[in-house]
């Protein structure tokens, strides 16, 4: 199941992006989020997040493996694990300039498992679409 | 005076009054004081280390008493291989494998707390294949299964992932398959199923202060709950007691141990507080045992005059990560492969293979619903191939009561029942010769039929006992170990107790139609294997006996006659040679009072009880003599298949069974519906479907579809034939397992007849029948779309 998608930022982008490559700060701005833990660049957080109509609790751990300031594009490996399903992942997100403003994109192609797996992709995709959503509109309120 | 007015009646179950007005206390209803609450921490891997475990932020959560891992509790369990952990050990080897259990004052704080408790994993490679699971470089599901303490008779194959390997070796099968002019080869195959009871699982544990652990429990098993407990946890048997109230549908999930050894130990984790565990469905269906997956590679001969000439089969149970009672299951199927039939050289492989997915148990037919499904489709497929009937060569091969000789080596007896007149009595009722024209030309009618037959497979030593009580109103009590599941056994065996000493059913009181207790109940091995009213039947005809001669010793005094010209019949007491010197029974229920007040005897408590004495355990060949009764029976049905959409619907069913002795009609009937129903769900709808990690994706009856009411528009003829037992209560035989066993091959068998198409795995989904008409006979799709449109175009135009 391949995940692209991007969203327009409304703040600088620059401090969109600092703030977004905080393991810190970010955490903060994640929907759902019942307790965190942030140690060596590595998050763990539970989340606690409806897909469709199923709903649970993930225990969801995020790396960043690769974060290039200048081009603003990073690398980080995400895995997520529920009584619905676990998922895997690596996403990659990156700033984008065009003619109407600035654009947050991002790709995954996660290895899903359990009844997560079970529901139509394009739900699956909107859920996240909202969740990046929420997301930036928190971080760009932040900055 | 003998007033035989009950049996073979048609009587309602005697709790039906306590089951429709809610009143029976199912173990979910019970609360204890101070009671607290337990939720499971299950696994999100279906094969992983356990690298740690934390629960610091559990703790903390209002009204959390305490967290529980595999590390708390050593024990290993299991009835026939102790291959159970309680919780989770350092690593877990399927999704949903229980890895911590939270205990709390309530219900949500425990749930709550559940999801604060982190565990970190490391994914190993699972194994998720039956096959695969058998390579040579499989990963192993228990690495130390040399370590495992095993019952007489299992095998496991330390270093691979066989759990069980039974072989049934009779003559020379090569060289039986090289005569034969006709040779069927095929693989069959079924799913995982779940026993999809109405009541889940649920249990109470208190571990007492003075150290007696007391139990309150959906079990099947309550005597062999207590066994496997005490000999688990180390505990005398008589410091653990368990309760077992009536249960909603049991069907094998409950018998044997499931999660008593886990609340007991709970409690005494929680400070010696009662704690109860419920399931939640999705935890039934994911934590919790299913029926194994089934894997039958088979090659059957055959003379050109029908005779069933060599069958050799190799058999794979999946038996998941905890193969717990399939072993046996595994070894069951093996040795009553043969089913009703007398093959001369068979040489049959019966292998429980453990894999990394939900674990497997005992399932209603144990073993019998997965070794008939290649059986009886051989038969209808072999009687194509010589242009026979399938009855004419089910009647060439049936067993010969009195004659044949089975592979085990075990003479079958010649009081056994009438497989013959099963056999015919089903393709009379459902007419198997006359052809039935489809309403519709888009579909096909087919009629099959499937034989079966089954033995209740258990210890050579499993017993039975009773006592009946005679109280001084003229009321009798009786005691057994066989609880109520809906099997109707308490309701038998007080019309056995009412016609014997011929008082009214109403005076009959089966002290375990309101639940068995290990403390006041007489033994039982187990409610399970179709034993119930045969063996419990057998001790209490043994206490009655002994009752009747105790009122006979008193009665003598009485009357001064000799004890052997006493009488007890029909409520009275009375001298046979002077029949008017008599007395109704309940005047020597405590004894005898004179008219001077002076008295003889005492209470009158008759004690029976039954082993079965000549069973023996099976050789490496898998020969001996390890049966009690056989029940014939057979499944037909009629059937309309509609050959564009692949939809079975069933028109018509008939259920025969050689019961024995017909002790309550009505029971009987509602086991031959119910079980035909139950067989139409495996045979149609149900299956566990798990993804390539071995996550369950139907853990709900939503998308676990199990037959509506809607599904059973179709009626259901129940025929009962009578072959006493001999030694049988009253000649009867049990009944509870066989009702669904044929239903699935029955089915098939009509698709076959009627198209030619083969069905090798179930269930026969309307996809997966459309699929096989397409590959098999993509001709009559086109011919049936065709008449259909043709069919549309007449009514558009008109």
């Amino acid at each position: 199941m391949k995940i692209e998608g991007s969203e327009k930022i409304e703040a600088n982008p620059d401090k969109v992006w600092d703030y977004l490559s905080d393991p810190e700060k970010i955490i903060k701005c994640v929907p759902g989020v019942v307790e965190w833990n942030v140690s060596n660049n590595v998050i763990k957080a539970k989340i606690k997040q409806g897909i469709g109509f199923i709903k649970g609790t993930f225990d969801v751990t995020v790396s960043i493996e690769k974060n290039d300031q200048l081009k603003k594009e990073a690398l980080l490996s995400m895995q997520g694990t529920s009584n619905l399903g676990n998922f895997e992942s690596a996403v990659t997100i990156y700033l984008k300039s065009s003619d109407d403003g600035n654009y947050l994109g991002y790709s995954a192609d996660p290895k899903v498992s359990g009844m997560i797996g079970t529901i139509s992709s394009s739900i699956v995709v909107n859920t996240i679409k909202k969740i990046v959503r929420d997301m930036l509109q928190c971080a760009s309120k932040s900055v | 005076m003998n007033s035989r007015t009950v049996l073979g009646e048609k009587v309602p179950q005697v709790d039906s009054w306590l089951k429709v007005t809610g009143t029976l206390r199912y173990s979910f209803d019970i609360s204890l004081p101070g009671m607290l609450y337990a939720k499971l921490v299950t696994s999100k891997y279906a094969h992983a280390k356990i690298r740690s475990l934390s629960f610091e932020e559990a703790l903390k959560v209002p009204g959390v008493v305490a967290v529980a891992t595999g590390k708390d509790f050593p024990f290993r369990l299991g009835i026939y291989v102790s291959d159970r952990d309680v919780l989770a050990v350092n690593k877990v080897r399927w999704v949903g494998h229980p890895v911590a259990a939270v205990i709390a004052t309530d219900m949500s704080s425990a749930e709550e707390a559940a999801e604060k408790v982190n565990v970190d994993y490391e994914p190993l490679e699972p194994v998720l294949d039956v096959e695969k699971a058998l390579e040579k470089d499989a990963p192993l599901v228990h690495e130390d299964l040399a370590d495992y303490s095993v019952f007489p008779g299992f095998r496991p194959v330390p270093g691979t992932n066989i759990a069980n390997e039974f072989n049934l070796v009779k003559g020379d099968v090569e060289k039986g398959l090289k005569e034969s002019s006709v040779v069927i080869e095929d693989t069959f195959r079924i799913p995982q199923i779940s026993h999809a009871a109405m009541e889940v699982q649920n249990s109470i544990g208190y571990w007492r202060p003075d150290n007696v652990v007391e139990l309150w429990s959906s079990v099947q098993s309550p005597f062999a709950t207590r066994f496997l407990l005490s000999k688990s946890l180390g505990v005398p048997l008589n410091r653990v007691i368990v309760h077992a109230p009536p249960i909603g549908g049991g069907f094998g999930l409950k018998a044997g141990l499931g999660w008593e050894a886990l609340v007991a130990l709970l409690s005494k984790k929680a400070g010696n507080r009662p704690v109860k565990l419920v399931l939640s469905r999705a935890e039934q269906m994911t934590s919790a045992p299913s029926r194994d997956l089934f894997l039958a590679k088979v090659r059957a001969g055959f003379s050109k005059e029908g005779r069933f000439l060599a069958y050799k089969a190799e058999f794979f149970l999946d038996a998941g990560a905890y193969a717990d009672y399939t072993v046996n299951v595994a070894r069951t199927a093996g040795y009553s492969a043969e089913g009703s039939y007398e093959i001369e050289n068979v040489n049959v492989k019966s292998l429980a293979v453990y894999t990394n997915k939900i674990p497997t148990t005992a399932m209603r037919g144990f073993g019998h619903p997965e070794n008939h499904w290649p059986l009886e489709q051989i038969l209808d497929r072999a009687a194509h191939e010589l242009k026979m009937d399938p009855v004419s060569i089910r009647a060439v091969n049936l067993l010969k009561p009195g004659f044949s000789e089975r592979a085990t080596g075990e003479k079958v007896r010649e009081d056994e029942g009438n497989p013959e007149g099963v056999l015919r009595t089903a393709a009379g009722l459902i007419e198997i010769d006359k052809v039935e024209n489809p309403s519709v030309p888009w579909t096909v009618i087919g009629k099959g039929l499937s034989m079966l037959v089954k033995a209740p497979s258990q210890p050579s030593n499993a017993a039975a006992s009773a006592v009946v009580k005679l109280n001084e109103d003229g009321t009798v009590d009786v005691i057994t170990g066989t609880g109520s599941m809906g099997q109707g056994t308490p309701t038998g065996l007080a019309m056995i107790v009412a016609e014997e000493f011929g008082v009214p059913l109403e005076s009959v009181k089966v002290v375990q139609t309101e639940g068995v207790d290990t403390d006041r109940s007489a033994y039982t091995w187990q409610t399970v294997g179709s034993r119930g009213l045969f063996s419990d039947g057998i001790a209490v005809l043994r206490a009655i006996e002994d009752a009747k001669g105790q009122v006979k010793k008193i009665a003598s005094a009485v009357f001064r006659v000799p004890e052997d010209d006493v009488e007890v019949s029909g409520g009275y007491v009375f001298s046979r040679t002077h029949p008017w010197i008599r007395k109704e029974l309940r005047e020597f229920a405590n004894g005898y009072t004179f008219s001077d007040g002076t008295s003889v005897g005492g209470p009158v408590i008759g004690r029976g009880s039954y082993i079965p004495v000549l069973n023996t355990f099976l050789d490496e060949k898998g020969h001996g003599s390890n049966t009690v009764f056989h029940t014939y029976g057979a499944t037909a049905v009629e059937v309309e298949l509609n050959l564009i959409t692949g939809e079975i619907k069933v028109l018509r069913a008939v259920q025969v069974f050689d019961v024995g002795k017909v002790i309550n009609l009505l029971t009987l009937i509602g086991q031959a519906d119910g079980g035909f129903i139950m067989g139409l769900g495996s045979a149609l709808f149900e299956e566990i479907k798990f993804d390539d990690s071995g996550w369950v994706l139907n853990p709900n009856l939503t998308h676990y579809y199990v037959p509506r009411i809607t599904d059973c528009d179709f009626e259901i003829k129940e025929s009962f034939i009578e072959t006493p037992q001999k030694d049988g209560p009253l000649g009867a035989r049990g009944i509870g397992e066989h009702v669904m066993i044929a239903v699935a091959p029955a089915i098939a068998n009509a698709v076959f007849n009627a198209t030619g198409v083969k069905m090798n795995e179930l269930p026969m989904s309307a996809e997966k029948v459309w699929r096989e008409i397409m590959k098999q006979k993509p001709e009559l799709f086109s011919k049936a779309l065709k008449s259909f449109q043709e069919s549309l175009k007449e009514v558009m135009a008109e």
